[in-house]
């Protein structure tokens, strides 16, 4: 017989397993849980964890549509509305559903506007989208239930454990997968992009006939109607422009009868080309998807209807609303990015940058003999051009840190926990004297090299030469 | 219910759990029910064919026990023997002998027949229909008391942990414990925690590098028509590590499983490539079927104490049994006779490698020397696995094709494994898992324990840092999930 001392021990050898075992999975598993690895959006339910309870008025709800069409920083910026688009690739119907219940645990919004382009297509047979709807969500009835709904059987285990699905991700983990970032810095779960279609996002909308209202569809119509009656939220739907078919705006009309029966709005925006000005390319990303400058168009629009429909508190100036803050703010620094971009001269693109608030600018001169306006602007005299150095520009502060000397020490700065800036002088207009973690930012042709780290961002916003 | 199955991660705690909980006298019954409940996973009609195996053998066995009379006796053995060879032979067989009929039909212009049935083979069959064999002869051999306890003796016949890819374990051992379980304290803190320890291990073997190694394997036989000397070579290295740690992953968590319940199943595996010639590797590798046909074949007919020329007949049978019991293809006998092949050519080399050694005064009792005999053996067992996997002599041949003529050493530096859909980081984590399974093997070899019992004689946090790595490296790098559908056990097809 054991003793019970060496009983106790091995019931403690056990338990310090058990517990380290479960520390060590958890941890892993946090690294390897499902995450966008497009690497520009995430699931809007994580954004939709970290948003204070019951902050949300207006919800969004739809697939890319959706994230792409409608910007809560728009409404934000224009209204103090605090909406949020609890929008992933590829909502179906029961994802809609499900994801509707997860915002309802921790938000009561006024309104709650579903992108009826759900109607459009059954599951989704894109594997990313499959795996953005199943799991990102916490585990919880809610989950598993989307899990029985939206799943084959025989993958139904694997998707509600995740592991076995996310365990392979190994081999493409990233930064982000180990450093958390903030959840506003994704903002209130739009995407911003300013790419130009190629192809007309007009369809054909101009079609009068109804269609049929499947079986599928009136359920998932009539589970939303019943879940705005018991929690008590106004139902809209809306259709985000893009280039529907003939077919697909038949289901539209049918279910907009449907919904007009019920005293229900579905803002079809198709027809509105003309009314929002929308140009079908300059607009959109692609022919389904709006633009950052159809967004703000399609915003707009939904912005007008709201507030001649309800009455939304203005919650600008809130503290529990800093996430709406750090949206628009981000939200304005790609739009500075895009400007950028879009800038063909090095000296404009420079000008972009004066007192910017969050951006570090280091500006390097070596051997200038002509004269830089730019520069001078800046405050710089021409005897310091001559002489070449390195500044550094925040807002509107200019710091000289070093002249152009070996035996000047290097600068160095953290810029965030993963980036770091080195600038120093070795030789001239060698490559490495601006240097961005591992990546040398100069190019050696030219005397003035600008380098610009976004610290709302958290990257490189622009190299500039001339 | 495989061994890395969800399902299995349920069931075995659930039946350990409730095992050490009920009373000693209902234990057996309790294992009885549950190992009828793990086979019936894969299909519940199998139990009917493992219960008409049991009630066979196991009457076969009173009926042995009740008579002295040779005659009788040999009649009740061969009456076992038809029985329960024969179902072998129609479920596993019958399609081989079939296919093989009409290749002479078709040859000589007759019509060819028609398979008239539709079976799958049953998992397992081979295995515990050798086992229940294993017991009659035992039982008139008069090594064994026949069992009278009908339970008892099934639950020795279906034990769950070694059901469907063995051990094919001795009467003598497994029915003697399970005999003994109302006696003896079958709750052991040391052995559940070894236990563990070689369960974690065999998934390891089997999930991270068996199924690793066979994604690049099965790549090449895919596409066997692009392939060339690098590959080919590098696909029967591979593929000898592939079944090594699949069905020694097997019995590892198999042993593993039983002793966590108090139960010592015979060793399966001891280092089989660490071998110095074909022999020695047949005394390491799946012993306990080896075992089984050289007590049960090898010497009824004679073994080794009779002339030489009936020694290399009785290695020839046995070998093309054991060949044959693998698989019913000419392959898997090809494989067997091949065996049976280097074994008679290194009888017959004996004395010239000896006159060889002593004329060069090779010093035999060197590391060097050991060394050399451990990769030519290793060379010639790997060289017969490429007759194992090919399954079909068409593939034989474009294999040996590919090998032979295609010399293409340049792809290893360059991308031309891309088309195989395998990437470098691949072949770096197969490189690095091979390196932990070569420390596991190197301890088994020198320690002369498992790996579980090695880890059990470490210290606690030493044990339970290996436990965690060996979780995270089996849940993060193991072959499973969701695209995932080479998780059989190849030696289920046994």
């Amino acid at each position: 017989m054991q003793s019970k001392g060496e009983i106790a021990k091995k019931c403690i050898a056990i338990l310090i397993f058990c517990a380290l075992l479960a520390f060590v999975l958890c941890r892993v598993y946090r690294v390897l849980s499902w995450k966008d690895t497009t690497g520009d959006y995430l699931s809007s339910t994580s954004q939709l964890y970290h948003t204070p309870e019951h902050t949300v008025d207006v919800v969004f709800m739809g697939s890319s549509h959706c994230y792409c069409g409608v910007y809560p920083a728009v409404l934000w910026r224009d209204a103090g509305i605090a909406a949020f688009d609890m929008s992933v690739s590829g909502q179906d119907r029961a994802s809609t559903v499900h994801m509707l219940t997860e915002t309802l645990k921790t938000q009561s919004p006024k309104v709650v506007m579903i992108d009826a382009y759900g109607l459009l297509f059954d599951r989704n047979e894109i594997e990313g989208n499959v795996y953005r709807n199943m799991l990102s969500m916490k585990t919880s009835k809610n989950s598993v239930e989307l899990v029985k709904e939206y799943v084959e059987k025989e993958d139904q285990l694997d998707y509600l454990l995740r592991w076995p699905i996310v365990h392979t991700r190994f081999w493409e983990l990233e930064k982000y997968d180990f450093i958390q970032y903030e959840p506003s810095i994704y903002g209130r779960g739009a995407f911003f992009s300013w790419h130009e279609s190629t192809e007309s996002a007009q369809g054909e909308w101009n079609v009068d006939q109804v269609g049929e209202l499947s079986k599928e569809n009136q359920e998932w119509l009539d589970r939303l109607i019943k879940a705005s009656k018991e929690n008590g939220f106004d139902l809209v739907f809306f259709v985000i422009p893009f280039k529907i078919t003939r077919e697909e705006q038949m289901k539209i009309n049918a279910a907009n009868a449907y919904l007009a029966d019920r005293g229900i709005d579905l803002l079809d925006l198709n027809p509105l080309f003309s009314e929002l000005d929308l140009d079908p390319k300059k607009d959109f990303m692609d022919n389904k998807h709006c633009n950052a400058n159809g967004a703000e168009k399609v915003t707009h629009y939904l912005q007008e209807y709201l507030r001649s429909h309800y009455e939304l508190a203005d919650h600008r100036g809130d503290d529990r609303y800093s996430h709406w803050d750090q949206d628009l703010e981000w939200y304005e620094h790609e739009k500075l990015k895009q400007d950028l971009t879009v800038a063909e001269d090095p000296e404009e693109r420079l000008r972009l940058l004066f007192g910017q608030s969050d951006l570090v600018t280091v500006i390097s001169v070596e051997g200038a003999s002509e004269e830089i306006p730019v520069l001078k602007e800046l405050g710089l005299s021409e005897a310091e051009i001559a002489a070449g150095g390195k500044w550094i520009l925040r807002g509107e502060s200019l710091t000289k840190i070093m002249d152009n000397d070996p035996e000047d020490q290097a600068y160095t700065e953290d810029l965030s926990k993963t980036d770091a800036l080195r600038v120093r002088y070795t030789k001239e207009r060698d490559a490495f004297n601006i240097q961005f973690n591992y990546n040398a930012c100069c190019d050696p042709r030219y005397p003035v090299c600008v380098v610009c780290y976004d610290g709302v961002l958290k990257d490189l916003l622009a190299i500039i030469h001339f | 219910m495989q061994f890395n199955s969800v399902q299995f991660l349920v069931f075995f705690p659930i039946v350990v759990g409730i095992y050490f909980l009920i009373p000693k006298k209902f234990k057996y019954l309790w294992l009885l029910v549950t190992s009828y409940f793990f086979y019936m996973s894969w299909n519940a009609k199998y139990a009917l064919l493992i219960a008409f195996s049991t009630i066979i053998t196991y009457l076969a066995g009173l009926f042995l026990g009740k008579t002295d009379d040779k005659k009788k006796k040999n009649l009740i053995v061969a009456a076992s023997f038809t029985v329960n060879l024969g179902i072998l032979a129609f479920f596993k067989y019958f399609d081989f002998l079939l296919g093989n009929v009409n290749g002479i039909l078709s040859a000589v212009g007759l019509k060819i027949i028609n398979n008239p049935f539709d079976v799958l083979l049953p998992v397992g069959i081979s295995f515990y229909t050798f086992q229940a064999l294993g017991y009659t002869i035992d039982v008139y051999r008069k090594e064994i008391e026949p069992e009278k306890n009908f339970f008892r003796y099934a639950l020795f016949v279906s034990f769950f942990p070694q059901l469907v890819a063995g051990p094919i374990e001795r009467s003598k051992n497994l029915l003697g414990q399970i005999d003994e379980m109302s006696k003896k304290r079958l709750w052991d803190y040391s052995k559940i925690v070894s236990g563990f320890g070689l369960m974690l291990w065999g998934m390891f073997q089997k999930v991270v590098v068996a199924d690793r190694c066979a994604v690049f394997v099965d790549a090449v036989h895919a596409n066997l028509f692009a392939a060339g000397t690098v590959e080919t070579v590098a696909s029967a290295i591979l593929f000898s590590i592939q079944i090594y740690c699949d069905f020694a992953g097997y019995s590892a968590v198999a042993i593993g499983a039983a002793r966590v319940m108090g139960f010592s199943l015979m060793e399966n595996f001891n280092t089989p490539y660490f071998a110095t010639s074909i022999q020695d590797f047949w005394r390491r590798w799946h012993v306990s079927l080896s075992s089984w046909f050289r007590d049960y074949l090898y010497i009824p007919l004679g073994g080794s104490r009779c002339s030489k020329l009936k020694k290399y007949r009785n290695i020839m049978i046995t070998f093309l049994a054991s060949g044959l019991w693998h698989g019913a293809s000419w392959t898997f006998v090809f494989w067997g006779g091949l065996h049976g092949a280097f074994q008679i050519i290194g009888d017959l080399l004996r004395p010239i490698k000896q006159k060889v050694n002593d004329f060069f005064k090779v010093k035999t009792e060197t590391f060097s020397y050991k060394l050399g005999q451990i990769m030519i053996t290793y060379g010639l067992t790997t060289f017969a696995w490429i007759f194992f996997r090919a399954r079909t002599w068409e593939n034989l041949i474009l294999y040996f094709n590919r090998m032979l003529t295609k010399p293409n050493l340049w792809i290893v530096f360059g991308g031309g494994l891309d088309y195989l859909n395998i990437n470098r980081d691949d072949v770096k984590i197969v490189v690095a898992f091979l390196g932990i399974l070569l420390l596991g093997e190197i301890v088994r070899y020198v320690k002369k324990v498992d790996v579980g019992e090695y880890l059990w004689q470490q210290n606690l946090w030493f044990r339970i840092g290996v436990f965690i790595v060996l979780i995270v490296i089996i849940l993060v790098y193991g072959e499973y999930g969701i695209h995932f559908d080479s998780g059989k056990f190849i030696y289920f097809d046994f």
